[in-house]
């Protein structure tokens, strides 16, 4: 199901989190290959997946805020990892903590305990991430699509993931402006500075959220064969903003500038940037017909899992390392022949799978699977399957 | 009633509202403090107290200065005709490190942040203006951050200075993208300085 990677597989050793989401104090080690956690609901399985996510990314995949996942009465939090790597092992840890003064919480991160900016971590360890809300890919609006874009990307690319962070902050500074302009209270002349910055982050990111898609149309083809049947799946990148096919950084560029001052009175009027990367999508054909409209239940479940491997494969031929992944609560949905197929599947390429199931995921595990249970904040139980 | 004396708490707790300082290196300064003789923690807190009385801003350039006019200004043997536009203070000191600037000085106190309500008037662009009216300046460089908001407030200078007759130049991004200048190390900013271009 996965190609085999030369270099082998990143993997989670030890995990050390404190204060963390419902968690006071726990380390936890992790076996190689597949690890199922276990729990009934409410117990902090998606936390534990949540603390490795927030360590990997820098940030929490589901949180809105740093603050969400420091404890209740905590003033700090703190994950750290063990993390083994072909290229040499390290240990990454990401601290918050509470500001006295301001009561907002602010994250540090430290590489083999030294500090360093919490955008050097990201990549050490790549990560891809199943979540439930993955499920609704397919129909749902467009930010997930995006998003799935943008993990994949700030992961591989340190260029990428500073264009997403400065653009996400110029199109705040922007949109602010533009409601002062017309509320009346804030002169136009400042914008087209801002224009200029949002015009340069915005079009690296829709240059290099094109490319992905491309690399990702063959591997999320055969992915879709291996696991479904015979039905054809297609990407299909839509930039905003005029970027057409094919167009380099200087075209995108040209395309953006043009339509943002096209619609000028109108984004005064409406008080909200009305082009660029922040309101693009990603199309899903299905046998070259829109999957949003054509694919039944099981086939966007299918399309999704796809999408998945085809990450995995990606940060694979990309990195030259296979990433950690991390399933939460989604393999119920898959019908028992399709759930073992994936788990050997991923067993046979070596990756680290961290799964999480409030159900007893009956049937065969592949052999070397650890299994752990959760409980109210706590890792109680720890045996071989 | 906690652990720890309340007289310390409150040391800690201002200790851990100064930038970069966790509550364990707060913790760690107080108990220094309290170690230290009583006449060392008394001069701590005599500077303390002694800081806005003693300082003020430049009335020219609005660098921190003992007068009226700050070490700059008053130096006669600057260049006035060339003017380094920063948006802090500390910004005059990181440039002054590199050795690589003979001017005077402009601080803006801040950059251009629409979400903070900072626009063209909440800084000290028509101060600068002023100073230009005289013609004495052939050369504005402008050093805000390569940040957004330092980028944009770069660009809006740019444009507001067009008309005059005044070369305005703009840092070379040898600075990485986001950072501040205020970090930045000694040759970063010089080679920032040499490679200065038009705006
Ligand atoms: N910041 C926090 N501090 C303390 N507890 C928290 C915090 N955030 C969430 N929780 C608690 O964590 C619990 C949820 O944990 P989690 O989402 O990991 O459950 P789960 O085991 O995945 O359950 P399910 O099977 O329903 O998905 C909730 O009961 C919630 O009260
Ligand atoms: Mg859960
Ligand atoms: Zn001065």
């Amino acid at each position: 199901m996965l190609p085999p990677v030369a270099e082998g597989a990143c993997s989670l050793e030890r995990l050390r989190i404190y204060a963390f989401r419902n968690y006071a104090e726990q380390s936890v080690e992790f076996g190689p290959g597949i690890n199922v956690v276990g729990g009934r609901n409410a117990q902090g399985k998606t936390n534990l997946l949540e603390a490795v996510a927030t360590l990997l990314l820098t940030r929490s995949p589901r949180a809105s805020t740093s603050a969400d996942v420091v404890a209740w009465g905590s003033d700090e939090a703190l994950v750290e990892a063990r993390v083994v790597r072909p290229a040499a092992d390290r240990t990454l840890a990401i601290r918050f903590r509470r500001d006295l003064g301001s009561g907002r919480v602010t994250r540090t991160a430290t590489v083999d305990g030294s500090p360093r900016p919490a955008r050097d971590l990201l990549g050490l360890c790549p990560v891809v991430l199943f979540w439930p809300e993955d499920l609704q890919l397919v129909k749902a609006g467009p930010d997930g699509r995006r998003r799935l874009l943008d993990v994949v990307l700030s992961q591989l690319d340190a260029r990428a993931a500073a264009d997403l962070l400065r653009y996400r902050h110029v199109l705040e500074q922007r949109n602010s402006l533009l409601r002062q302009i017309r509320a009346g209270s804030a002169s136009p002349a400042p914008l087209q500075g801002f224009t200029r910055e949002l015009v340069s982050s915005g079009s690296r990111i829709q240059v290099a959220r094109a490319a992905l898609v491309e690399a990702l149309i063959p591997h999320g083809r055969e992915a879709l064969a291996q696991i479904g049947g015979g039905e054809e799946l297609g990407l299909h990148y839509l930039p905003d903003g005029g970027m057409e096919r094919g167009d380099g950084l200087e075209a995108t560029e040209q395309a953006l500038a043009a339509t943002l001052r096209r619609r000028h009175e109108e984004e005064i009027a409406r008080g909200a940037t009305l082009a660029g990367p922040h309101r693009d999508d990603l199309e899903l054909l299905i046998d070259g017909r829109p999957a949003r409209s054509a694919a039944s239940q099981g086939q966007q479940r299918s399309i999704v899992l796809a999408l998945k491997l085809a990450e995995v494969r990606h940060i694979a031929a990309r990195a030259g390392v296979m990433p950690v992944l991390l399933l939460d609560d989604v393999l119920s949905e898959l019908d028992p022949g399709r759930r073992h197929d994936l788990l050997s599947g991923l067993a046979a390429a070596g990756l680290q799978t961290l799964i999480t199931s409030s159900e007893l995921l009956p049937g065969s595990l592949p052999p070397g699977t650890r299994r752990f249970e959760v409980a109210a904040g706590r890792v109680v139980a720890e045996a071989r399957a | 009633m906690g652990l720890i004396p309340a007289a310390v708490e409150r040391l800690a707790a201002e200790f851990g509202r100064l930038p970069g300082i966790g509550p364990k290196t707060a913790q760690r300064l107080t108990f220094h403090c309290m170690s230290a003789t009583p006449e060392s923690t008394q001069r701590l807190a005599g500077a303390l107290r002694d800081l806005h009385d003693g300082v003020r801003a430049c009335r020219r350039c609005f660098f921190i200065a003992d007068d009226e006019l700050c070490a700059v200004c008053s130096n006669p043997r600057r260049d006035r005709t060339l003017l380094c536009v920063v948006e802090e203070p500390l910004d005059v000191l990181a440039v002054e490190r590199s050795g690589e600037f003979g001017g005077v000085y402009h601080v803006l106190g801040g950059a251009l942040s629409p979400i903070d309500g900072v626009g063209p008037d909440q800084l000290r662009i028509e101060a600068l203006e002023r100073r230009l009216d005289d013609g004495e300046v052939s050369e504005v460089v402008i050093a805000t951050d390569p940040d957004v908001e330092g980028e944009a407030t770069a660009h809006y200078l740019g444009e507001r200075l067009a008309s005059r007759e005044v070369v305005v130049s703009r840092l070379a991004h040898g600075l990485p993208a986001g950072a501040d200048l205020q970090y930045a190390d000694e040759v970063t900013v010089a080679r920032a300085f040499a490679g200065r271009r038009l705006v």
